[in-house]
């Protein structure tokens, strides 16, 4: 083997022991990193799926799809179910609600019997979690009958509608 | 032992015999012949170092000894070379074993003494470190590999939690958004409970006795107001109140003002409207 100096030899050595010492500590703290970041992208990910579960479920179901028709006509529909003479149904102002959930505002025109009154306050009722009857009024006409108007929130399935 | 001895230069690097002839004889090198009653170099090393103060023509303390089996020369008997070469020599170079040419009766013997401090069966510690050195740059490269490796690894997953927080926070907005939504919602559906208007038409039904006539009827705020077409009796407006109606609009009856003192008191003034509230409203 060629002899090679001495001091060469050591001086490589040193190299090569300082090189695998500062190798393996860097080698550590990237290890202490990389479980950081682990960590960190665990609980962003848990995080994410908590707030979508969150979010999916809106806040409440709706009671009107835009997907079918235009809402409107379908509360006019709805009403007319009732036994309610619906002269003019119009949609307001709409606030996002959850994922592709809009709460609308209609507000309806029409005519209605006592009957139809409290058929129209027990189907909001039983739709609670949907539609709020904000106001309702009914003035007595002369054919026993009331010209009525209401104003009704209702949470509409709205594909595509902004997030809140 | 036979009385033979010569002495010999250190071989050059490239070690031609040519050489040896043509550089001037140094007498740095001893030899000298050894009989023996014995083929083993362990033995003969043996003896030689047990002999050393005799065969040596150096202070036993300033050489190294080095021997080399030559054949037999007689029954029983085996020559061997002996060769002996000042310790300060074989320090001069930094190899373990120092390959030395010697000559004993004109033959050339190669003769290979240990450098002192290197003992027979001791560790190389300058072939250790060497390898050592070898072995810690090929691991030092692996581990820079595995850094670089690690590295990567470190950032795509950096870059995945980044996406992942901005997408929660953006989620986070959606869901504080839904939640002040949803609070207000529910908040509406508790206080404008559309069930009060089925319970109220029932109860005014109810406290009349028969179907009831109203002129007016309005739901805000979760507060029923109805007008009686005609003023309600004393028996419905008690039956009213009993079921949590109360009177809102006291029509007074147009009378003339007391004569004297000992007059009755006046009628109670007829009630046309009534209100409610859900929770009330029972």
């Amino acid at each position: 083997m060629t002899a090679r100096p001495r001091a060469l030899s050591y001086a490589l050595a040193a190299l090569a022991l300082v090189a695998v010492v500062g190798l393996g500590a860097r080698l550590a703290s990237q290890a202490d990193d990389l479980g950081a970041a682990r960590d960190d992208l665990a609980g962003a990910a848990n995080q994410v799926t908590a707030l979508r579960a969150q979010l999916a479920a809106g806040v409440g179901p709706p009671l009107l799809d835009a997907k079918l028709a235009v809402p409107s006509d379908q509360l006019a529909q709805r009403l007319r179910g009732l036994g309610i003479g619906v002269r003019e149904v119009r949609q307001g102002a709409a606030t996002a609600a959850g994922r592709n959930l809009v709460a609308a505002r209609f507000t309806v025109e029409g005519q209605a019997d006592a009957a139809a009154i409290d058929r129209l306050a027990l189907w909001v009722t039983a739709n609670g979690r949907s539609a709020i009857l904000e106001t309702l009024s009914g003035t007595a006409t002369a054919d026993g009958k009331s010209d009525i108007k209401l104003e009704l929130d209702a949470l509409v399935h709205e594909p595509g509608a902004a997030p809140s | 032992m036979p009385d033979t001895a010569d002495f010999v230069q250190p071989i050059p690097p490239d070690g031609p015999a040519a050489s040896i002839a043509a550089a001037p004889v140094r007498d740095e090198i001893f030899v000298r012949a050894l009989d023996l009653p014995t083929l083993s170099l362990k033995q003969a090393r043996a003896a030689v170092l047990q002999q050393l103060d005799i065969l040596s023509p150096l202070p036993p303390a300033e050489v190294a000894s080095s021997v080399v089996l030559l054949g037999p020369v007689e029954e029983g008997l085996n020559r061997f070379a002996v060769g002996f070469a000042p310790r300060a020599l074989l320090e001069r170079d930094g190899e373990r074993i120092v390959t030395l040419i010697g000559r004993l009766d004109g033959e050339v013997i190669v003769f290979r003494f240990e450098r002192p401090g290197a003992a027979p069966g001791k560790p190389d510690w300058a072939w250790r470190l060497e390898l050592a050195t070898i072995a810690g740059l090929c691991l030092a490269i692996v581990l820079a590999g595995a850094s670089v490796r690690l590295g990567r690894e470190i950032d795509r997953l950096q870059a995945r939690t980044d996406a992942a927080n901005t997408q929660a926070q953006h989620l986070s907005a959606e869901a504080a958004s839904l939640a002040r939504i949803g609070a207000a919602w529910r908040a509406a559906e508790a206080t404008r409970q559309a069930g009060v208007v089925d319970c109220a038409l029932g109860d005014l039904a109810k406290a009349t006795g028969g179907p009831v006539g109203l002129t007016r009827l309005s739901l805000a705020d979760g507060q029923l107001r109805a007008r009686l077409n005609a003023p309600a009796t004393d028996a419905t407006l008690t039956a009213l109140q009993a079921m949590g109606f109360r009177a809102t609009t006291a029509v007074a009856p147009v009378a003339p003002p007391p004569a004297s003192s000992a007059d009755p008191a006046p009628p109670a003034p007829a009630v046309r409207e009534v209100q409610t509230t859900a929770a009330d409203c029972r």
